[in-house]
């Protein structure tokens, strides 16, 4: 297993969901809408579109797919019996005391559906995504090349939008109540 | 004033979109300006970069980074700069005559601070890593801003742009004054159009009003507000500041812009005569009612009803105007049967309304709550935006330049400053009556100079010019044809007064308005000014096409013409006979030979397309 604490794992998920998807990956599509319709001009940007902007998605599935994956072990209540004062217990206690936390926290917590929710938006954007990439495969990166693909593409952008919105939806604090 | 000149100015302050690159142009901000259509005009990125082009952009911005350094790279460490976006803030907002404005700031909530390291680059180049409590929502950056922000200049529409989540954030930023929140990954450009509109402090592209000051784009702004719903809105503001172009401005921005735009001025109209034209008759209602004739609630239907100086309804009118804007029903004069009517209530008032209210001297309190159930207005007099002067009268020389066929000229900075030291007590009229006299007398002159301005021949203040003072008794005339007429439709012969004698007064003073139509008229389509001919060619036909909105033949045209100037021939014998213009008599002239017997029936051969006529 890959350790990383809570606090890991929410700065992984800024880094993904904020830093790259909604303010990079997002935009330039959104932008690229933009160009199809013939709103915007931008040469550098059609020159790279397809080689080095689309295909960030290939890169960075695999970190998505762990960090949902994690969700519900690191963001779990019982991640707290590996921490001061809570670590200072008992091994014998922490066995029994963990299982039982994690088992009431899922009780009480949308944590899977909210896991599962995640894990189903990030089909629909891998399987748009494979659709689009057998489109445009082998084709250069210009507005009047990618134009056809115009409605595949909107529909990739709103499937990563649900995704972000999903992703999102993953709490950001240990809930103790 | 340029296409691009009139966009909105943005600024936005926002840590991703606001870096610097060291050596190439910064991706992210070129790909947010794509998907918002924004002109990027920060000028900090090297000409050498090939710019992206927005074809039709909504708005053009300028980026912040809003911590130091501005360009940063592994190794450098990253701050927050509070000093620094105040400081660009307060350059772009309202600053005498510096002409460059915020009309709106958009704020990123969340600024990365700390080590650049190999890793933070990679992710984002110049991006720091991050410290804790950047990502805490009780301590952005941008929340620190906004409260900054409101305390210093509490009107500066500011809207949150964020990709964080907004439920976290809403109540924090509604506390501290923004207007709205963009959710950067999901924001498009009509979103940003919209909330401009709304919230934005823009320039009115239509040209209606000229002028930059904060006082009028409040006005505007708030204007476009109104426009959005149905519900009455009044308007406040002394005399000649605007009202009712402001009245039509909510008109024409609102979804009933298709519909009619009708407007009343309840002090142009005898009291007695206010409800008739309000909600119309039914033929029989009272002597002379000889038909059916609807009201102006009726012909705004689905369109816009101005009440002007809506102060001064009769106390007796009152209770029936509630009821129409508080049930959309009318009941025109005569009649039990009450129609509904949709219809959006614009009103105006110099007065203190509130006034009246309060010490009983005639006008209702809920009826004034309904008249203000969407809001009031305020349209600034002229003294309070003085910034506006110069571009006002800059519009003013132009269209009386055109008016009088004047050389075009100059204003020179002493006319302008002499124009600002005035006290305008008549406002925007004045100053329009100021400056096209200045051009009507001296028409040849390249230069508008201090000489030419002279404020004893303005408009002089009325005394119901200021607020919270009372109107003057005697009501003032009509300033449009539609006002003349509305005067005319709605007066009724009541007394015998009023009835003995009056019929030589009334040919005598239809005639002078016909003739006087039919001479602007003709004026408008005299063409090919010779010097041997300097009055130019008389075209009747076209003349009277304009005049009626349709085609007629060169028969007719010569018919309608001798008709015209057959009211009472005495009265407009001057202008008949004025040698310096002899337009209309060369008109009537033209009309006798085309048509020197009296017409037969069906004798209607002239040629409609001789534009020569």
């Amino acid at each position: 297993m890959t350790y990383i604490s809570a606090h890991r794992w929410q700065k992984r998920r800024n880094e993904f969901n904020h830093d790259w998807l909604k303010n990079q990956y997002i935009p330039a599509l959104a932008k690229c809408r933009n160009l199809l319709d013939g709103r915007v001009e931008d040469p550098e940007f059609e020159a790279v579109f397809l080689l080095k902007i689309f295909p960030q998605w290939d890169h960075r599935r695999a970190t998505l797919v762990e960090l949902i994956s994690l969700y519900e072990q690191m963001m779990s209540p019982q991640t707290l019996l590996e921490e001061l004062p809570l670590s200072a217990m008992r091994e014998s206690d922490k066995r029994w005391l963990g299982p039982l936390v994690h088992s009431l926290w899922l009780a009480r917590t949308p944590a899977k559906q909210l896991v599962s929710s995640a894990l189903e938006a990030f089909e629909r954007v891998n399987a748009s995504y494979e659709r689009l990439k057998d489109s445009v495969s082998g084709a250069d990166s210009s507005a009047i090349f990618l134009s056809p693909f115009r409605e595949q593409f909107l529909a990739f952008r709103d499937d990563l939008q649900l995704l972000a919105n999903a992703i999102s939806d993953l709490p950001r604090d240990i809930d103790v109540t | 004033m340029s296409e691009q000149a009139s966009l909105p100015r943005i600024l936005i302050v926002d840590d991703l979109f606001g870096r610097l690159h060291p050596d190439r142009r910064n991706e992210d901000r070129a790909n947010l300006c794509g998907q918002y259509l924004i002109e990027d005009i920060t000028g900090d990125e090297a000409s050498k970069w090939a710019p992206q082009r927005i074809k039709r952009p909504i708005a053009r911005a300028v980026f912040h980074r809003g911590q130091r350094p501005l360009r940063s790279s592994v190794g450098d460490t990253v701050e927050n700069d509070l000093e620094s976006v105040l400081r660009v803030v307060r350059d772009g907002w309202f600053v005498p005559d510096g002409g460059q404005y915020w009309a709106m700031v958009l704020l990123d909530l969340c600024f990365y601070t700390g080590c650049v390291t190999e890793e933070s680059d990679r992710r984002a180049s110049g991006m720091p890593e991050g410290r804790a409590g950047d990502d805490d929502p009780d301590k952005y950056f941008g929340l620190r801003i906004l409260q900054t922000l409101q305390e210093e200049m509490p009107d500066l529409p500011v809207i949150i742009l964020s990709s964080k989540p907004r439920e976290e954030v809403s109540r924090a930023f509604s506390q501290r004054g923004a207007r709205a929140f963009i959710p950067r990954d999901q924001g498009t450009p009509e979103m940003l159009e919209e909330y401009l509109r709304r919230h934005g402090l823009i320039q009115d592209t239509h040209g209606i009003f000229v002028g930059r000051s904060k006082l009028l784009l409040h006005a505007l702004r708030d204007a476009r507000q109104a426009a959005e719903s149905k519900q009455p809105v009044l308007i406040r503001g002394e005399a000649g500041t605007g009202k009712e172009l402001l009245a039509r401005f909510i008109h024409n921005e609102g979804p009933r812009a298709h519909g009619a735009f009708e407007a009343v001025s309840m002090p142009a109209i005898p009291s007695s005569l206010i409800e008739d034209t309000l909600f119309g008759h039914v033929r029989g209602a009272f002597d002379g009612a000889a038909a059916d004739r609807p009201g102006k609630f009726e012909l705004a239907v689905d369109g816009t009803l101005f009440l002007d100086e809506v102060g001064d309804t009769p106390p007796e009118v009152q209770p029936k105007l509630l009821r129409a804007i508080q049930n959309g029903e009318v009941q025109r004069l005569g009649t039990d049967r009450t129609m509904k009517v949709e219809v959006r209530i614009v009103s105006a008032t110099n007065v203190d309304i509130e006034g009246k209210v309060t010490t009983g001297s005639g006008f209702r309190r809920d009826l004034l709550d309904r008249l203000r159930t969407g809001g009031t207005i305020l349209m600034p007099p002229l003294s309070t935006r003085k910034e506006d002067i110069g571009l006002m009268a800059g519009k003013f020389v132009r269209d009386a330049e055109s008016e009088y066929g004047a050389l075009r000229r100059q204003i020179d900075p002493e006319a302008v400053e002499k124009l600002r030291r005035h006290d305008w007590p008549g406002n925007i009229r004045e100053l329009r009556n100021v400056l096209f006299e200045a051009v009507r007398r001296y028409p040849d002159v390249e230069h508008l100079v201090p000489l030419h301005l002279n404020f004893s021949d303005s408009t002089p203040p009325a005394p119901a010019t200021a607020p919270h003072t009372p109107r003057a008794a005697r009501p003032s005339p009509p300033e449009s044809i539609e006002g003349v007429l509305a005067v005319m439709d709605a007066f009724r012969f009541e007394t015998r007064d009023q009835l003995v004698g009056k019929l030589p007064l009334i040919e005598r003073s239809f005639a002078l308005l016909l003739a006087r139509y039919l001479k602007a008229a003709l004026k408008e389509k005299t063409e090919n000014h010779t010097p041997e001919n300097p009055h130019g060619e008389i075209r009747i036909q076209p003349t009277i096409n304009m005049m009626k909105g349709s085609k007629v033949t060169t028969s007719k045209a010569a018919d309608i013409i001798k008709q015209l100037l057959s009211v009472n021939r005495e009265a407009i014998a001057s202008m008949l006979d004025d040698a310096e213009e002899p337009i209309l008599r060369k008109a009537l002239d033209k009309a006798h030979s085309l048509r020197p017997t009296k017409r037969k029936s069906g004798a209607d051969e002239g040629n409609p397309q001789d534009p020569s006529v």
